[in-house]
């Protein structure tokens, strides 16, 4: 049984979500995005979807609506994250709950709920986003690093659960990058933060783009259960 | 959905499963072992066969039901561990409402 060219974005409504929809849809997907809020732009072979990832039910719904109309799914990028630059001791408890809902726990519905659609066409691409933050160790980002520290670790035992079904799971941290999730951090912060990369410039969209399509092509089914980061932290 | 109709869904997606993954099927009966040393079933067919059964009723019955459970993998006491242990549980979560 083939694989539908069928992509679901999570977090599509704007930055790296956004970029990478609209790529898969200039590449021939049909891309499914969703995002709590409604999208303020659309291109053809796209169509978004108000979802909240970490709502359980609503990633349920989310994924049956995608099979009954698409038949299957056979790449997930799995990008809504929400960040929040705090110190640990001034940071509430609820900020954490929302941060850890959103980046882990929301992941892991998609995941779980996207690899039931994959598993019957032995064939499928799961692309998790976690962050230069987690090797960098970044004072000020320890919530947000934790939470994609458990990305990384969750596409490692993924990729053995699912690799037996053709699946794979990988994780792509990008470099800092200038969109809404990081408008919040001060530009001093992030200068000092491009310093300690291999490569000295921000990362840039198309970079993300780059790696996405190594990662979910066909030939790319040997690769799985990694984490690679852009710009060499 | 009764539970005879049920118990046809789970004897043909896992007779399925392992013609197409194992290569053959002896007949699958009521007490038949789905996972564990005797059992039916690998991991992956574990997991296929309860998604896919997932989806039939879904289709077939117009139904959510969902089949996660924190006891699944245990040889003891998993409500997957036979035909018919999964006939009941899903014949419970039939009986307690929609999934979702």
């Amino acid at each position: 049984m083939s694989a539908p060219r069928v992509a679901l974005v999570t977090g599509a409504r704007k930055g790296i979500g956004r970029h990478i929809a609209e790529h898969l849809a200039a590449r021939g997907y049909a891309v499914v995005g969703c995002s709590r809020g409604a999208a303020d732009w659309s291109v053809p072979s796209y169509e978004h979807v108000q979802a909240d990832v970490g709502d359980e039910g609503q990633v349920v719904r989310l994924l049956a609506g995608i099979r009954e109309k698409h038949g299957g799914l056979s790449v997930l990028i799995n990008s809504a994250g929400i960040a929040s630059m705090n110190a640990v001791l001034l940071t509430p408890g609820a900020t954490v709950e929302r941060i850890v809902r959103t980046n882990f726990i929301g992941a892991v519905f998609v995941a779980r709920e996207s690899a039931k659609l994959m598993m019957k066409a032995r064939f499928g691409r799961i692309v998790n986003f976690t962050t230069v933050a987690v090797p960098l160790e970044l004072e000020g980002e320890a919530i947000y690093a934790a939470s994609k520290s458990a990305v990384e670790t969750f596409t490692r035992v993924l990729a053995h659960e699912l690799g037996p079904a053709g699946i794979t799971v990988n994780a792509v941290g990008p470099a800092p990058t200038e969109t809404d999730l990081t408008r919040g951090v001060p530009r001093a912060k992030l200068d000092a933060l491009v310093d300690r990369l291999a490569i000295r410039r921000y990362g840039t969209l198309e970079d993300v783009a780059n790696l996405v399509d190594f990662l979910v092509r066909p030939e790319s089914g040997a690769v799985t259960g990694q984490t690679i980061y852009l710009g060499g932290p | 959905m009764d539970r005879s109709a049920l118990v046809s869904v789970i004897v043909e997606t896992v007779e399925d499963y392992r013609v197409t993954m194992l290569g053959g099927a002896d007949p699958a009966g009521g007490s038949s072992r789905l996972f564990g040393p005797s059992g039916l079933l690998d991991s992956l067919g574990l997991v296929s066969v309860l998604v896919e059964i997932e989806q039939k009723i879904a289709d077939r019955h117009g139904v959510a039901v969902s089949l996660m459970d924190d006891r699944a993998m245990s040889e003891s006491s998993s409500p997957f561990r036979t035909i018919d242990s999964l006939a009941d549980y899903v014949m419970r979560q039939l009986a307690a409402g929609p999934a979702s």
